[in-house]
């Protein structure tokens, strides 16, 4: 996976000096000076990293700025001592543990599975002796419908389940699932927890095919969607080039109203334009999911289903008909403005206690400062 | 006369302007548990809690993109004083969030990083380079404090003690 559209952030620059947990007795002029210089090193990248990385919108972003959401749909895995009977844990025996998905829309299923291995990655034999799943509800109300797992052992030694909370008593169930699984393993009952936040209704249907067009600063993606509940829809997806490769994650944040209405989701061109080397064209949006945001409760969301794969493939095979131009916004602006502010306040401030010092450049061009 | 606030459509009452977000500069982090922490995941809580459920780390990695922040970077400081749940917390911790957490590293799970000098362990590097063994930070994330001698833990303690100190020094500083 090579990200071609900016590179990763240059490794290791520390902005901050270092961080002084107890001050020497008394006003150190040398202690002074540091904590004045530091600050004028701090507004500097924070000034000059905001410029560069604002070129572009918080919605359009490189794809190397984002390496955890570029393949949402791959298992979440992890692997952690065998919790035992009582509380304690036996570091001996580690239990690995795998689910496919954290949230699940209406409709949608998650695969759960677990094994156990010694330190040296040996398999350690491991029976599932119980396993159901309950939602979790607030103290002092009625329990939420409870589930029965059915675990079966596979070839290679794991233990795998497939839960669909439609199909069962959970069906109407809004919130986290817990999933406990007992367990023995080297002689001791053993158990781990597998959570889920299952949404339980659909509040708005992707509809008809997606559309491209080249907008007034980016290229654009439109995805129709039937809104059946009104509100504010967080949405994302990735932009591979012609070879698979991440390009970037487009993003939507908006109110949408009852009805048929579009989800558009962005390349900004100038980050075409930008990325050194140019991405291979036609770039494919893929792998899109969402959600309706449900602000000040819990949960906090109703989920979209998500599409996963390719939604649609772009017929734009040149940049020569797309914008060029950064981004610019009064939130750009009025952030510049502070953070200019800021690094001028700093200056001064040491140029005032030690007016030998020399400071360093105003500009944003030494290396470091735009990571 | 007025509080100086907008009302709920952003307008302030002084002024007329309006107000479409929050305007932070940046954020200091003092033993964040962004990437959950595995103390939720064995149940040690009470787990009716929302809070709680969303700290399993699993939930905490899945429920929003850390990596988004506007390009407001995020300051973070790793506590290392932990003892009481090294049993359960990965790598070095604070007796409540791990480095992975605490330091902000990014992929929907959790994992072990140390101090330097731990030879079976990965180390959690300082600022924003990635450490060792490979993983990364959020983007805008920065580690500007890890806590070598392992001095602090997770509590305040009613008196700006523990990790929350060490940002408050700082924050001393910085307004100075």
């Amino acid at each position: 996976m090579l990200p071609v559209a900016a590179p990763a952030p240059p490794a290791g620059l520390h902005f901050f000096g270092p961080v002084p947990v107890v001050h020497p007795a008394g006003e150190d002029a040398s202690v002074r000076r540091r904590q004045l210089a530091g600050q004028v090193r701090l507004t500097q990248h924070t000034y000059c990293s905001y410029l560069q990385h604002t070129r572009y919108p918080h919605t359009s972003r490189p794809a190397a700025q984002h390496p955890d959401q570029l393949y949402p749909n791959q298992p979440v895995r992890e692997s952690n001592p065998m919790r035992v009977d009582g509380g304690d844990s036996d570091p001996a025996v580690l239990v690995q543990t795998m689910q496919s998905r954290v949230y699940l829309a209406a409709g949608e299923t998650v695969t759960l599975s677990l094994r156990a291995v010694d330190a040296r990655g040996e398999v350690v034999p491991l029976m599932v002796t119980r396993a159901q799943a309950q939602g979790m509800v607030a103290s002092g109300t009625r329990a939420a419908p409870r589930v029965t797992l059915a675990f079966s052992q596979e070839d290679g030694g794991d233990w795998r389940a497939t839960f669909a909370p439609q199909a069962g008593a959970l069906a109407g169930f809004h919130g986290t699932i817990r999933s406990e699984v007992r367990f023995s393993a080297a002689g001791r009952a053993g158990v781990v927890l597998f959570d889920v936040i299952h949404s339980p209704e659909l509040p708005a249907i992707w509809t008809g095919a997606a559309r491209e067009a080249i907008g007034p600063v980016a290229l654009e993606f439109t995805l129709p969607l039937d809104v059946r509940l009104a509100g504010r829809y967080v949405v994302s997806g990735r932009i591979d080039d012609a070879l698979g490769r991440p390009f970037a994650l487009a993003s939507f944040n908006e109110l949408l109203g009852q009805g048929t209405q579009a989800v558009a989701l962005r390349v900004h061109g100038k980050l075409l334009h930008d990325a050194d080397p140019a991405p291979s064209l036609p770039l494919v949006l893929r792998d899109v999911e969402g959600y309706l945001l449900r602000e000040n409760t819990d949960p906090d969301r109703l989920l979209l289903a998500r599409r996963e794969g390719p939604v649609l493939v772009s017929r734009t095979l040149s940049l020569a008909g797309v914008p060029d131009s950064e981004w610019q916004s009064e939130e750009r602006s009025r952030y510049l403005a502070e953070y200019a502010r800021d690094r001028m306040a700093a200056r001064e401030r040491l140029a005032a206690f030690d007016p030998a010092t020399t400071l360093p450049p105003a500009g944003c061009s030494a290396p470091g400062l735009v990571q | 006369m007025t509080n100086a606030g907008a009302n709920a459509s952003g307008v302030c009452a002084a002024s007329g302007g309006v107000q479409t977000g929050w305007n932070l500069k940046w954020v200091r982090v003092a033993a964040g548990a962004a990437g959950g922490s595995e103390l939720a995941n064995a149940g040690a809580w009470a787990t009716s809690e929302p809070l709680v459920q969303d700290l399993k780390t699993s939930t905490a990695r899945a429920m929003y993109n850390h990596n988004d922040t506007r390009n407001v970077w995020f300051h973070r400081y790793a506590g290392a004083r932990g003892t009481a749940y090294s049993f359960l917390l990965p790598g070095q911790d604070d007796e409540v969030v791990a480095y992975h957490s605490s330091g902000g590293v990014a992929g929907n799970a959790g994992r072990s990083l140390c101090n330097p000098g731990d030879w079976l362990c990965d180390d959690l590097r300082l600022g924003t380079a990635p450490n060792q063994g490979g993983s990364v930070k959020w983007s805008w994330h920065s580690v500007v404090f890890r806590d070598d001698g392992e001095r602090f833990n997770h509590y305040g303690d009613g008196n700006w003690a523990g990790v929350i100190g060490v940002v408050r020094e700082a924050m001393v500083d910085t307004a100075n």
